[in-house]
């Protein structure tokens, strides 16, 4: 295909930046539309650096973040806010999903952080790769309790769930796969496991707060027998295990579907998988074949996907219910950027909890399953409370931005009722919604008769008539899905 | 694999000689601290300790009176939005001639001065960048009828009277000899000349007691003689430097050149606090029997490798000496201090 | 059973059971407290070997009325000292695995399978504990019932009106545009009227009982009664209290949120007697464990084997199962060995007062304790 016409359409960009970001600012949407949508994927797919993030500046004025013993999920939300390269981003939460690794058991936050740098790093690279890092990872083996999985007595917790959870779902092995899995594993630990062990049970800082947790393979804790895994027969190791692991056709099937059902279109919950079809078993064939074409590269599945018709068109817009981090940090891009020290960021951290995301603190092994199950009567006034009172202050930085753009796009220095929803709408996506939806906002507004702001009171007053509407528009059944 | 415990000593015939580790965290007030800010010492042996704490443990934000034997005589102060004797987020205690208490606090914007028997007196300062106003004020220098405070988001120095008197003030923000990038410590040597760690420039730097610039000591790096944000600085009776070397977790000394001389990333061990914690927890006391520190880390980020490692320097905040040039290191995440002494020796 | 009502208190941050309920006399309560301890000549006495707290007066009255089960040595195989995953523990009724669904969650599940109750659990905090969370359990989190409900941020009240009209607006008009779409409507009408009921609460209150503290404690009971005797449909409330979290200034932190959780329960108490409701309501209060025995010089550490109470008019009086030994050799790691599962408590409530099915939700048949008439 040499024609280019979707690659300017708005819609689309914004679908993409719902998707592949936190849903479009103003300002990433007129950078999409000047560089069109194969540019900007080619970007977001292939981040140039880390994105600088002020450490120093966190720790020495966020004194309390500064051991992120707790307050990690406020430290993580802030480069979700602030990231240059989004994917990345949206590809740690994903990880996060599918990993799911808690501090409920684990005690303090800064190990598993150390996991999602991990994910930064790795998230985007080869499945191999990203799979022995994980089973390196400290709060992984604290979590899976890998230090009790000793040669001599095996503890089958991360051979069970690294088959189960991590690559190819219920169906494709058996419990003797397990336990050979286990095997490869032994030896894997943290260093001083015991004492480690123990202050994560009794949950205790003293005498000179927690420690962070380093790896360590014990050769003489290692069985080093024959095993076969998944049929294959030898002296394996842990990185020999994720090798089979990764040339298994289910392993591909299962990272596709939960890529289709984090991007592209809710699925049915993961327990369902092995008894229901995905949704769509041509995109997830696409999927696997780009998987074994490219040497099991995460970047090239995620390139097919985005690129696909299936992820493109209009059945796919919409299709997923937001996650409350979307929610979230998708409201806080909105409203601009945060100087630090801030209380808004540990807002956004209850505010997390409070839909039912708590990050860093995943319900179970099995992390969240995503889709209606985000949303409940309780969760649904947090949704829609948290994020309209975000965008409630036209002095933010982003709303202030999104103001001047609303009258930049006006002819005078006045607008109609009806331009202004649809110029919000617009700035806010844009947004498709229902008629009926439109019609409400049009009856709202109109309770702001004079919507011109040639002197300051009228400026002030079109202000608040702006961040009402924004509120409303936020508020709506709409805007909960991505 | 990185070794980060080895010391060049080549440059010194002095050595760092460990004292003593006094401290224990703290969540909900009584014996301990949690992210101890700064320290002052009396010169009857009690040793004020500022803890900043957090949110979730108010009851040990103030200020502990301990000794370097391990005593603890209680707390002065309380958290609090703005009464009298109250804080936020303290960074800084000092003592005058006469014992009366400073401290700094970089949320309430203002100095409060407790008398020395611990109660507050009275206090001044509000947000703002005029004369009398402070953005988050870090380091408080005392020096005979007068006091200078660091105003670091205002990137000057404000001298005041012993009662909250507006004097003067110098320094701007910059990269140039006698500007600050958000300056944190402070400190005087015997000549009188003053010491500023000028933290996001990297180095310290020296001026006379009027304010004028003499020179500067250190750059941006992780090698010997540089700095990565210095926090704090103090210099000993014979003009050695001190700094607390904040982002690269690590103690260095200077001579009165700016020579390097020393490097210290902290020995921090068990103090009877720990101990007495550790017999009402005998599960806790048989794993630690067998707990040994790894120096050797997969990783190079100093803060996580201070994260692993108990015994190193986790966020050194502040350095002061005793009157015997013993040198305290406050430890924010650690919730205690080191104490060594720099001394003849090999 | 319709018309039965649970209140669930939370003691967060581990009660230490020594203090609260306190063996007096007992040579091992002395000798391993010998800083955190409570003197005879102030513990108010029960029985001639265990006594309350001095601050549980208030408790103490009902207990001489009958009306306080006291059940000694609650908690779980194996026990785990930290707070997060003890709490996740009693919160899911899973004591070896990441438990998925919560205790009463599945229960409002079981009670309204239809989810048309939409106000049957109401926490007073924000969010929701792991306990009320089961998929499509309604449950309303309030953190202040004047305030309750959707776009709360609008203080100007004409505004907020407008902007919750123009809410409900679009929600009602929103139709047919598939499965998903349905959904997200009708949660949204649903907690819509769920604060439509919660909103006439307050103002449809009158009581003659003074709350008699001012802390969120006493709040959130008072919310309790509020929605109880407005007979809404609320079948469970939740609080919390905390933190008992006294690794240091044992005696003095446990005392002073005693004191409050004291006063929150007996004016609840007084409260929906002088309506004519406390037949149809019972207290269940509990803590993710107890604390060390011996104590650690100033406060007490983490430990296993706690107590829990359950009181109202319903309730059988009186101490249930036993006090566990305080002997040394008796203990586990230093702590109490429980002797009382939780899962039998939970069995009970859930089966004799809620009227719903144990087994599904505590994973096994476990012998009930009687504390109910």
């Amino acid at each position: 295909m040499t024609t280019v016409d979707y690659s300017k359409d708005v819609s689309l960009l914004a679908h993409l930046l719902r998707r592949a970001s936190f849903g479009p600012t103003p300002d990433e949407m007129d950078y999409a539309v000047e560089v069109g949508y194969d540019n900007i994927l080619k970007e977001f797919l292939n981040p140039k650096e880390a994105d600088l993030v002020p450490h120093d500046m966190i720790r020495r004025y966020h004194v309390a973040q500064s051991d992120l013993r707790n307050q990690g999920a406020a430290y993580w939300i802030y480069r979700m806010l602030m990231t240059k390269s989004p994917l990345r981003e949206k590809m740690t939460l994903f990880w996060h999903r599918i990993f799911a690794t808690g501090w409920a058991k684990l005690i303090q936050h800064r190990p598993i952080l150390n996991q999602i740098d991990m994910f930064r790093t790795h998230g985007m690279g080869k499945f191999d790769d990203l799979l022995i890092e994980l089973s390196k990872d400290p709060s992984m083996i604290m979590w899976l309790d890998n230090q009790d999985n000793h040669g001599h007595n095996i503890n089958e917790n991360y051979g069970r769930e690294i088959l189960e959870l991590f690559s190819m779902g219920v169906g494709n092995y058996t419990e003797d796969d397990i336990k050979e899995t286990a095997r490869a594993f032994t030896g894997w630990r943290v260093v001083n496991p015991e004492y480690m062990s123990i202050k994560m049970r009794n949950n205790t800082a003293r005498p000179y707060g927690y420690m962070s947790w380093q790896f360590e393979y014990d050769d003489e804790d290692h069985d080093k027998g024959l095993k076969t895994i998944l049929g294959q027969t030898g002296n394996w190791n842990g990185e020999d295990a994720v090798r089979i692991i990764c040339e298994q056709e289910g392993t591909a099937k299962y990272l596709a579907r939960h890529l289709y059902h984090y991007f592209v279109e809710d699925e049915l919950p993961v327990p369902q998988w092995p008894h229901e079809p995905p949704r769509n078993p041509e995109a997830i064939d696409l999927m696997v074949q780009s998987y074994f074409d490219n040497d099991h590269s995460i970047k090239a599945v995620l390139g097919t996907m985005f690129t696909a018709d299936f992820f493109k068109d209009i059945p796919a817009r919409y299709a997923r219910i937001k996650s409350p981090a979307e929610m979230v940090v998708g409201a806080l891009r909105l409203a601009g950027p945060i100087e630090l020290p801030s209380m808004d960021l540990l807002a956004a951290e209850d505010a997390c909890t409070n839909m039912g995301q708590a990050l860093l603190n995943p319900p179970s092994v099995e992390g969240w399953q995503g889709g209606t199950e985000w949303v409940s009567t309780g969760a649904y006034v947090q949704r829609v409370n948290f994020v309209s009172k975000v965008l409630s202050d036209p002095d933010k930085i982003g709303l202030r931005n999104i103001i001047d753009k609303i009258k930049e796009k006006a002819s005078s220095s006045n607008l109609t009722h009806t331009q202004l929803v649809d110029f919000c709408l617009d700035i806010l996506g844009p947004l498709d919604v229902m008629d009926s939806t439109k019609s409400s906002l049009n009856k709202y507004i109109s309770r702001y008769p004079d919507l011109s702001w040639s002197d300051k009171s009228g400026s002030d007053s079109f202000d608040e008539a702006v961040v009402s509407l924004i509120q409303l528009i936020v508020s709506s059944i709409e805007y909960q899905n991505a | 694999m990185h070794n980060n415990g080895a010391h060049d000593l080549s440059k010194t015939t002095k050595k760092m000689n460990y004292v003593t580790t006094v401290g224990f965290n703290t969540d909900f007030g009584g014996r301990g601290f949690e992210h101890p800010a700064s320290l002052a010492i009396r010169d009857d042996g009690v040793i004020f300790v500022a803890s900043r704490g957090k949110r979730t443990s108010k009851q040990t934000i103030g200020i502990q009176r301990v000794s370097k034997n391990h005593e603890f005589f209680g707390k002065i102060g309380s958290y609090g939005l703005g009464e009298l004797g109250q804080m936020v987020w303290p960074t800084c205690v000092t003592l005058d001639l006469d014992n009366n208490l400073f401290l700094a606090d970089e949320f309430l914007n203002r100095i409060t001065i407790f008398d020395p028997d611990g109660e507050p007196v009275k206090y001044w300062g509000e947000k703002g960048s005029a004369p009398g106003q402070f953005d988050q004020p870090s380091g408080l220098l005392v020096r005979g009828e007068t006091i200078l405070v660091v105003d670091s988001k205002n990137n000057r120095i404000q001298e005041y009277n012993l009662d909250g008197g507006y004097i003067s003030q110098w320094g701007e923000e910059g990269v140039g000899p006698g500007q600050f990038s958000l300056p944190w410590g402070i400190c005087e040597d015997s000549h009188g000349y003053i010491y500023i760690a000028d933290w996001r420039n990297d180095r310290i730097q020296k001026f006379t007691s009027k304010g004028e610039f003499v020179e500067s000591f250190g750059e941006s790096g992780s090698s010997e003689g540089k700095f990565n944000r210095p926090s704090d600085v103090a210099v000993d009776t014979e003009g050695n430097i001190i700094v607390t070397d904040w982002a690269n977790q690590r103690l260095q000394i200077l001579d009165r050149e700016g020579n390097f001389l020393i490097e210290e990333r902290g020995k921090g061990g068990l103090n009877p606090w720990a101990e007495e914690y550790f017999e009402a927890q005998q599960d806790e006391k048989e794993a630690r029997a067998s707990f040994v520190p790894v120096f050797d880390t997969d990783v190079d980020d100093p803060s996580e490798i201070s994260a692993r490692i108990e015994p190193y320097f986790w966020d050194p905040v502040s350095v002061e000496l005793d009157s015997d040039d013993n040198i305290y290191i406050t430890e924010s995440n650690r919730h205690r201090f080191q104490v060594f002494e720099f001394c003849e020796g090999n | 059973m319709k018309d039965k009502k649970l209140v669930v208190i939370q003691l967060s941050g581990g009660n230490d059971y020594l203090n609260c309920v306190i063996p007096y006399n007992n040579s091992n309560y002395i000798d391993n407290r010998p800083n955190v301890r409570i003197n005879e000549n102030e513990v108010i006495p029960i029985d001639s070997n265990i006594g309350l707290n001095p601050v549980m007066q208030p408790m103490k009255d009902l207990y001489d009325q009958n009306k306080v089960a006291i059940l000694h040595g609650v908690g779980y195989p194996v026990p785990n000292r930290s707070h997060f995953r003890s709490m996740d523990i009693w919160h899911t009724a899973e004591p070896t695995k990441v438990g998925t669904e919560g205790w009463l969650g599945n229960a409002i599940n079981q009670m309204y399978p239809k989810h048309d109750n939409v106000v049957a659990a109401v926490n007073f905090g924000a969010g929701l504990p792991r306990a009320l969370v089961a998929h499509g359990a309604p449950v309303a989190a309030v953190t202040d019932l004047d305030s309750y409900g959707f776009l709360n941020h609008i203080n100007e009240e004409n505004n907020r009106l407008d902007a919750l009209s123009a809410f409900k607006d679009m929600y009602a008009q929103a139709i047919g545009t598939g499965p998903v779409m349905d959904y997200l409507r009708q949660t949204g009408l649903d907690a819509l009227k769920g604060a439509d009921i919660l909103s006439t609460v307050t103002s449809e209150y009158s009581s003659d009982i003074e709350y008699s503290m001012d802390n969120s404690f006493s709040k959130a009971m008072k919310g309790a009664a509020q929605v109880l005797q407005a007979d809404i449909g609320t079948r469970i409330c939740y609080t919390q209290h905390g933190s008992f979290d006294a690794h240091t200034n044992g005696i003095a932190l446990q005392e002073g949120l005693l004191k409050h959780v004291m006063g929150g329960i007996r004016d609840f108490y007084d409260d929906m007697k002088a309506a004519n409701k406390s037949d149809d309501v019972i207290m269940f209060v509990f803590s993710e464990f107890g604390r060390r025995v011996k104590d650690n010089g100033n406060g007490t550490d983490h430990g296993s084997g706690g107590v829990a109470f359950v009181i109202g008019d319903s309730v059988k009086g009186g101490q249930y199962s036993e006090y566990p030994s305080l002997k040394y050799e008796d203990l586990l790691e230093g702590d109490l060995r429980f002797n009382l599962d939780f899962r039998s408590v939970y069995s009970e409530i859930l089966e004799d007062w809620l009227g719903v099915d144990a087994i599904p939700v505590v994973k096994g048949a476990y012998e009930k304790v009687g504390f109910l008439t």
